[in-house]
């Protein structure tokens, strides 16, 4: 049994505007131990994905549409209100993107953290704030400052307090929403760092949602390319580098800048991400496609498996026999 | 802190300098004397200039303020009523315990009301709740004082005989002008809350509470309902600033003799010093409400705090622009 | 390779934006209904004289005081004037003076407002702190000295209703001048050679403009009842013409005997007072899109 068994799940909003296909048919799968990269551009779903299995997405607007989110083989979203309420924070755990809006300004950073302790570990409140300074020592904080309020934290600190939030009652799973792009890039290292070590020391598996490449390679093992809400390739890290078959993925890659090559501009992907509630029919890459073909015009690819646990949603895959 | 508070004491100086220059001003510019109104229509030339030089009329105006002024400060002295040769700190000094109690009680059951009204609205957002809310706030908002007073003398007084049409002999005469300070507190109350609480509900910091799987009951109230009270707070200190100028018209219309019928009654009888002593009282707990109001947002809003204890000064930017719809009210 | 590409950045002719903020003020069904409603009592006011075949001043001692029926759809009043017909006429006095007040108000605030808002420093504190004094003294205290210094009459009760409304409307202005002096799509549109003048038309005066216009509707709103809470108090507008406020005040006094005379005259102040409020919120959430939620 995986600890994460997302099947086709699909989220939609119903705004004034018309109806936003946020997640659409995405299936992903997670190992107990393992390490998952979810990449793409701003708007491509990740964040409503990673909400999605936590089902902390706000209803209405938003509707989930299809499929199950199995955690340990069990359907998330058939589970009651306390059901789901016991896996957050103790099973899975979120660290949020913005670490300047993540914490209640009103609240010491130590009373945000031992409040998720003391709810979930159902302790003492002394015990609690035990814990609690346990955790501030191990995000490199010095327990002095337990006291303090967040505004009077930098950024990378605020942001730190976070993963001591998340990682705080052991959980099996932790869904790290681009936990560093809104900190200074010195910041960045030392707090993926630090994300990296606490998860190697907890034995907790890993959700790492980023538009970052690099990131993905240095701290996962499997990494899922998102475009427009869908799946696009998925695969491990060492196959999808390697072996990139989706026109999308490649062109991800030529996107990161290199010096071995004498180069006057940056390649960049050509147009923009279709609007979410305005998709194209057919492939929702084909517009912006080198390689599109008639057949891109017409239907959607399914996934196919191009090697043993590789998957590429593209007509131009060939499937592995 | 202590220095803050100070601090803020004494702008209140300046303002109330302000507020007795300003009606003495409008007061001396006024075509009809006092004479003309204490000796009545038929009074020959020479008893209104005797008149006017025994209430001191006829000296010009920087003597007479000066002489307001002087008295105020030195004596504590509001000068003597005109009409009722009584000192006006007695007349305000008897009357201002019944205003108190229905502009208090008033403030009280609107926040008992318009608060839960707001929560429920924003908390079933798009329910049958929220429509009872936002409808009860628009309508409180739109009926104007004076009506609502008749209203509820026809309906309670007049209709079901529960209370006194008019007087304060016993408890029952309180209710009616109660709810009348009570209405607009209520709609506005209710709408703030509402709103407040909408623009903190889907905040980052509410989806990170939720996400440590915290019951809904307490992200509501540990996380929500603190980072919503802000302008909440604005809004009752600014209620309880006007809660005695709140009374004007109802106090006036259920004849109770409280400050604000006495306001009423000095202005229309041209008792300059009387309406003076008055509108300075009410001055002054209006800059008390919004002192009370600022010192509170510091004990619930610690960045606020951390701004008054640098010495950093009034923090204007925080303040959110509803205060001034408050004042205005 | 870019052959395939669509490109939607296309310079299309998009609608201004006070067009934009017009259709978003249509969607809100319930501004819609309170500007027919307001429109619809403004043509009411000022064709009263032609809409009843009464005179809003001809008293008929026989028909005293009585319930509506056909002939008379409001009833009468104490002096067997019918209801409907003043009713209708005190609108036009209470929206030619809420008019007047509105227009007094907001061109004393938009000078005194942008004067401080761009000069700052000296001027700038005087007028706040002139502002935090008139805020001190509670509106309604206020006007109701004013109205007894100046006496009655329309312009008179106009005045002293501006005198108070000036200065919220002041802070408003200023406070939206001065955010967006520092801001930095001004100093971007700077540096892409804007001239001054066209800074100050395209971006700073649409921006100081949408929070005064919300103002404006309230303000109506807020004039409409201190015009007839002076009146009901016996200052402001007096006896012989007919205004919702003395109106009311005359209907106080049968209270007990004849409740219709004091019921007409609240619900078309508080009709008004409804109105102006929707259509205030109807042109905030047009105008400040990002308010909307």
């Amino acid at each position: 049994m995986s600890l994460l068994d997302i099947q086709d799940i699909s989220v939609q909003f119903n705004t004034d505007t018309g109806v936003v296909y946020a997640v659409d048919h995405v299936s992903l799968k997670l190992e107990e131990g393992e390490s998952l990269g979810l990449v793409g551009e701003t708007g491509a779903g990740k964040t409503t994905t990673a909400l999605a299995v936590l089902r902390l997405i706000q209803a209405p607007p938003g509707q989930y549409t299809s499929g199950r989110i199995l955690f340990r083989g069990e359907d998330i979203l058939a589970m009651s209100p306390e059901q789901i309420r016991k896996i957050r924070g103790n099973k899975i755990s979120m660290i949020f993107q913005d670490p300047m809006t993540a914490l209640n300004p009103v609240m010491t950073v130590g009373e945000q953290i031992a409040e998720g302790i003391q709810n979930n570990e159902r302790c003492s409140p002394a015990e609690a704030r035990a814990k609690m300074l346990q955790m501030l020592e191990m995000v490199r904080i010095p327990p002095e400052r337990a006291n303090d309020f967040p505004h009077q934290f930098s950024g990378g600190m605020k942001q730190r307090v976070v993963i001591a939030i998340a990682l705080s009652c052991n959980p099996a799973l932790v869904i790290a929403d681009e936990p560093t792009s809104a900190l200074d890039v010195t910041i960045q290292a030392q707090v993926l760092a630090m994300i990296n070590e606490l998860k190697e020391r907890q034995k907790t598996s890993m959700i790492l949602i980023t538009h970052d490449l690099g990131v993905v390679a240095e701290s996962c093992n499997k990494v899922a390319i998102l475009y427009a809400g869908e799946i696009v390739e998925y695969g491990t890290v060492e196959d999808v580098f390697r072996h990139a078959a989706h026109p999308y993925t490649e062109g991800l890659f030529h996107c990161i800048p290199r010096l071995d090559v004498e180069s006057d501009r940056l390649e960049t992907i050509p147009g923009m991400m279709p609007d979410p509630s305005e998709l194209p029919e057919g492939c929702k890459f084909y517009p912006r496609c080198a390689k599109a073909v008639e057949a891109c015009r017409n239907g959607r690819p399914r996934p196919v498996a191009v090697s043993p646990g590789h998957t590429v949603s593209c007509f131009l895959a060939k499937e592995d026999a | 802190m202590l220095r803050y508070t100070f601090h803020r004491t004494l702008q209140l100086i300046p303002v109330l300098i302000g507020v007795v220059v300003i009606v003495f001003t409008i007061n001396y510019f006024s075509d009809v004397s006092p004479a003309n109104v204490i000796c009545g229509e038929f009074a020959t030339p020479e008893v209104l200039a005797a008149k006017e030089a025994e209430l001191g009329l006829d000296q010009p105006y920087l003597v007479q303020i000066g002489r307001y002024f002087y008295n105020l400060i030195f004596h504590g002295d509001m000068g003597r009523s005109y009409t009722k040769s009584v000192p006006v700190s007695q007349l305000i000094g008897e009357r201002i315990a019944t205003s108190a109690i229905i502009g208090l009680l008033g403030a009280v059951v609107s926040i008992l009301i318009g608060i839960p009204l707001g929560l429920l609205g924003a908390l079933k957002q798009n329910s049958a709740w929220d429509y009872l809310s936002t409808t009860v706030s628009i309508i409180c908002t739109a009926i104007p004082g004076f009506w609502l007073a008749l209203l509820l003398m026809l309906v309670f007084s007049v209709q079901l005989k529960i209370t006194p049409v008019t007087g304060v002999a016993t408890w029952r005469g309180y209710i009616n002008p109660i709810l009348c300070s009570a209405f607009p507190g209520i709609a506005l109350l209710a709408r703030m809350t509402r709103s407040s609480i909408l623009e903190n509900i889907n905040a980052d910091f509410v989806k990170t509470a939720r996400a440590k799987g915290l019951p809904e009951r307490k992200v509501v109230v540990r996380h929500v309902v603190r980072n919503s009270l802000i302008p909440v707070v604005t809004v009752i200190g600014s209620m309880l600033g006007h809660c005695i100028t709140n009374g004007v018209v109802s106090e006036s219309i259920f004849n109770i003799s409280g400050v604000g019928s006495l306001m009423n009654t000095s202005i229309t009888g041209k008792d300059y010093i009387t309406t003076q002593g008055c509108v300075l009282v009410c001055a002054f707990m209006i800059a008390l409400g919004n002192m009370l109001t600022d010192l509170f947002y510091a004990v619930i809003d610690p960045r606020i705090k951390a701004q008054y204890t640098r010495g950093a000064g009034r923090p204007k930017n925080r303040k959110p622009s509803v205060h001034r719809k408050g004042e205005a009210a | 390779m870019t052959s395939k590409v669509k490109n939607p950045p296309k310079a299309e002719k998009r609608p201004g934006q006070l067009r934009l903020a017009w259709r978003r003020f249509c969607r809100n069904k319930a501004a819609v209904f309170s500007l027919c409603v307001v429109l619809l009592i403004i043509l009411c006011a000022i064709f009263s004289d032609q809409l009843t075949p009464y005179d809003f001043d001809a008293q008929n001692p026989l028909e005293r005081m009585q319930g509506p029926s056909v002939a008379h759809l409001m009833g009468t009043d104490d002096f067997g004037r019918d209801m409907l017909t003043r009713i209708l006429r005190g609108g036009r006095v209470s929206l030619l003076v809420a008019v007047m007040t509105v227009c007094i108000s907001t061109a004393v605030s938009l000078i005194l407002g942008s004067v401080a808002g761009y000069f700052g420093g000296v001027v700038d504190s005087f007028i706040m702190r002139v502002a935090d004094i008139f805020i001190s003294i509670p509106g309604l205290v206020l006007s109701m000295c004013l109205s007894a210094a100046l006496g009655s009459g329309l312009l008179n009760t106009a005045l002293a209703i501006s005198v108070s409304s000036i200065w919220p409307m002041t802070r408003q202005l200023r406070a939206s001048i001065l955010t967006i002096k520092g801001a930095e799509y001004l100093e971007a549109s700077k540096a892409f050679g804007a001239r001054d003048w066209y800074v100050i038309f395209h971006h700073v005066i649409p921006h100081a403009l949408a929070p005064i216009i919300v103002q404006v509707a309230m303000t109506m709103g807020n004039a409409i009842s201190q015009i007839a809470t002076l009146s009901f108090l016996g200052l402001g507008v007096q006896p012989p013409t007919p205004e919702w406020g003395n109106m009311l005040a005359a209907g106080k006094q049968y209270i007990t005997s004849f409740w219709p005379m004091m019921f007409w005259p609240g619900l078309m102040i508080a009709i008004c007072l409804l109105c102006f409020n929707m259509i205030g919120d109807g042109l905030r959430d047009a105008l400040d899109p990002r308010m909307k939620r």
